[in-house]
Parts: structure tokens; sequence; C-alpha cells
């Protein structure tokens, strides 16, 4: 029946799916260490009703004859990695990567995870967890007697034990970087998995290879930007509007297709 | 029977085509660098295959059928800010270069991203073309591009992002097109923006309330020879 009414229902849910990736931005405006992503969409096929280059009846040739596209399809929603703000909490296990890279955490399942957000806490066997209890990799043990827990930029962390003046070394943090972080599979919980797509993640101390210092007492927040998401809204909802009133203009015409026969 | 009918009925499915452009402009206002189809009818002897004599008295009416044809405006969209290194829009004319299998395509959709194995590629995996028509890798952690389309990796040039102008334009989907190659191109290219869609919802709308006003009017002419038809076979030869 009529192509318009299917292109603009494509246009409909296109300008859905934009609307779905912004509120979740905006719902994640204030999650530690969160990446905002960004709906792509390319045009669909195009349906030639005349092939540009067709000779015409006057021996000419059309130069663009009729093509009628059929809407359009969400390709891609695009992860940004850009910086987050640096903000300053003071707390000794709150850790921000300045540059690339992320932290490797062990999920359950023994698999090994990325992350930005280092909000980090020890657990009742001191070990250096995240706010969901998964341990950081390579594993850091913090003795019980521990008085203050230091993080150098280049990873090392050590600690100050009583009656000791000298810190001592624990263990050391290292980052994993990507070629294509936009690639990385978001699975909640502030986490993400390699896939075929991200390459394999490269692994060494903060600080060398492009991998990004660690900030001590420092928390990356997302890097949404409340502005720009707002003004995307809108541009998303007006998208959405125009493109029902095209639905609309449609059943208006097979309405008057309709009337044609009494 | 009536010509009328076949000349109204060709009128509305213009329209109709008309709609169709005007629909998939609106379903891609939002698109990266989509550029929008414009559409034109124009009168054509479709059916009398005879050339129009001006001021002749007598003039045949099915010259009066529509035709219409399309053509893709290729004014310059929106230019939008990410600050993202991978995104790059055009200023000015010019396409970017794809790789298709073995075909070379271009698109103005400059939302690129870098895949797992460094080569500069769009959403869709294609990888986007230097001036020599090789792929572009992208290996390192500082990327500049220059207005030139130069590309410099942690502060050493790695080649050019070719820019070309285009003849021939054809839509063929996926935010890519087709065409012959006609030179270099001078736009400009910007590093961390992305150029939107040039639909303009006004004129959109302006059009489809045009073409739907049109529809209606052509089709009260269809009805008025239906009626033409009624009188004839019912009214004037009573028998």
């Amino acid at each position: 029946m009529l192509r318009s009414l299917f292109t603009a229902a494509t246009g409909l849910t296109a300008q859905q799916l934009n609307l779905d990736v912004i509120s979740h931005n905006l719902a994640n405006v204030n999650t530690t260490g969160f990446k905002k992503g960004r709906a792509e969409f390319q045009d669909l096929l195009y349906q030639n009703i005349i092939n540009p280059g067709a000779p015409s009846d006057d021996g000419t040739q059309y130069p663009t004859g009729i093509q009628i596209g059929l809407g359009v399809r969400p390709v891609a929603v695009a992860k940004f990695f850009t910086p987050g703000d640096l903000v300053n909490t003071g707390n000794d296990l709150d850790l921000a990567i300045d540059g690339d890279g992320f932290f490797q955490v062990t999920l359950p399942d023994g698999t090994i995870a990325y992350t930005r957000a280092g909000n980090f806490r020890i657990d009742k066997d001191g070990r250096i967890v995240t706010n969901d209890g998964y341990p950081i990799e390579p594993g850091i043990t913090v003795p019980a007697d521990a008085l203050k827990i230091t993080v150098g930029a280049d990873g090392t962390v050590t600690v100050l034990q009583p009656g000791t003046v000298a810190p001592v070394q624990i263990g050391t943090i290292e980052l994993a970087r990507f070629i294509n972080p936009g690639g990385l599979q978001a699975i909640g919980k502030n986490l993400f998995i390699e896939t075929d797509a991200s390459g394999t993640p490269v692994t060494g101390a903060p600080g060398t290879e492009g991998r990004g210092r660690i900030v001590q007492g420092f928390l990356e927040m997302s890097n949404v930007n409340i502005v720009e998401e707002l003004a995307n809204m809108i541009i998303a909802q007006r998208a959405f509007d125009i493109n029902s009133k095209a639905v609309q203009a449609s059943d208006e015409m097979l309405q008057t297709v309709a009337a044609l026969k009494r | 029977m009536y010509k009328g009918i076949y000349i109204t009925m060709t009128g509305m499915s213009m329209r109709q085509y008309e709609v169709d452009a005007v629909a998939n402009n609106l379903a891609n206002i939002n698109t990266t660098g989509y550029k929008r189809q414009q559409f034109a009818s124009r009168l054509y002897p479709l059916l009398s295959g005879r050339p129009v004599e001006p001021n002749s008295i007598y003039q045949d009416a099915r010259v009066q059928t529509y035709f219409g044809t399309q053509y893709i405006d290729t004014s310059q969209g929106v230019l939008k800010q990410t600050q993202n290194p991978f995104d790059l829009a055009i200023q000015g004319d010019g396409f970017f270069a794809v790789r298709q299998s073995n075909k070379i395509l271009y698109t103005r959709g400059g939302s690129f991203t870098r895949d797992r194995e460094n080569y500069l590629v769009t959403q869709a995996g294609l990888r986007v073309l230097d001036e020599n028509n090789n792929p572009i890798v992208i290996d390192g952690t500082k990327i500049e591009i220059a207005k030139d389309g130069s590309i410099f990796i942690d502060g050493n040039p790695a080649g050019r992002i070719k820019l070309v102008k285009l003849n021939n334009l054809r839509h063929i989907g996926q935010s890519l097109y087709e065409g012959t190659e006609a030179g270099e191109a001078h736009g400009q290219i910007l590093q961390g923006w992305i150029e939107s869609s040039n639909v303009n919802p006004m004129s959109e709308m302006v059009q489809m309330i045009q073409a739907i006003r049109n529809f209606d009017l052509t089709q009260r002419v269809t009805l008025n020879f239906d009626q033409l038809a009624q009188r004839a076979v019912s009214e004037i030869a009573r028998i």
C-alpha cells in the first residue's frame, strides 16, 4: 500500500531508540565512570522507479531518475570514552584514571571485566573489591592492621603499618587498554567485557603506552553532558512528532483515495 | 474511455511519490550526513507523444500529464560539535571514500571509529580510504586531523583522508552513495564535529501539505470525470 506510511514508521522507531539512548544517558548522569552512548542512523534501501542514467523518450538520459528511499535504520549505539570530570573525594580507595585505560576486576565466573569506576572498597578478607564485591585483578590484599593505603600514579599500592616508618608495597594495580574501546560490551554495573570488535586488552603499568596514570582520592564522574543530552532530546522528540505527521498525511491520502469510489 | 481519469491518476501517483520522498527525508532527519531528496514534477507528453506547440489553439490535454523526477540536494547539513576525535564533518563540498568489498562508495556520514586492527572505519565497519585509495590505519594515541585531511598520529604525519567531488550522485542506502569521481573536493574536514542531515522540517512540512492538497484536488477532478460518465450513461440517453 502506501510506502510513505512504512517509511514514516521506520522514522518513529528510530527516534524512539534515540530517546531510549538519551534517557539511559540521563539516568546515568551521576554514575561513576559511566560512558555515554549515541544512537547512529543510516538511510535504508532505495527503490529505483526510474534508474538514473536510463534513456528517456527524447533520446536523452535521466540524470537522476526516481529513487524512493524506504526510511531509516539504526546502525550503532556508539559508546564514547571521552574522559568524565574528576571529583575529589579524599577517600583512599577512590581511584580515577587520568587518560585511557581500564581497571580489571574478576567476575564470580572467573572472567575479567573492565571498568572506569574506581570506587573500590575492602571486603572482610582484606581484598580490594568493587562495590559489588568483585576483586580487582591482579588481586591485592590489605593487611588488617594497615593504617593508611597509598596508591601511586604508577599503580603501586603501599600501606603503612603500626610501629614502622617505611611503607610496605602490597601489590600493583595494572590497567588494560583497548584499540577500540567503543567495541566493548557493557554488561551493567559499570562493567565492560572484551568482544571481537574491541580487540584484546593490552595490560601493563599505569602511565605507560598511553595507559593513564592513577589519581588517588578522585572519582571519575560520567561523561554525560546534560545540556547536550537535553538538546538531543528536543531534537529526537520533534523528529518523532514530524514523523507522526507523515503517518497522518499518508492516512489522509488513503482516505482521499477511498473516497474516489462512492 | 475518459482520458481525464488517466491524466488525473498519473497526477495522484506522482503526489504519492512526492509524499514518499518527503517521508524518507523526515525519517532521516536525524541521520548523520544524510542528503535530502528533492522531488520535482514536470509536464511531460507521455501519452500523446507529440511535442507541445506553444500558442497553438489545439493542444492535446494529455500533454498536461505529470511526470516526476528527483534529485539529491547536496547542500550543507548542520554541523554539531561532539569533541570525539573520530567524528569528522565536511564543511563545503566533497565526500569521504569507503571500501565495500571491491567497490569504492562515498559517504558524508563522518561518525567514524577505530576497529580492533587500527583501521579507521564507519559505524557499519567499512574502511575509510586515503588519497591513494588505501585504508587508513591509525596506530597511536593522539590523533589529529587537519582541515585539509592530513592525519597526524602522535605528531607524525600519516597520510591524508580522501575527499572527492562526485558527479551522477545516487543514493544506495546505508548512508552511502555511488557516483563518478570528478577530482579533489575543496571542502574542509573538521575533527570532533559531525554533520547532521540537511533536512529542514519547515520546508518538508510545507511540501507535504502541498502534496496532500494537490492530491485532494486531483481526486476531486477524478470524481468529476466519474460524474460526467455517470450522467452520460444514465441521464442523456434514457432508453
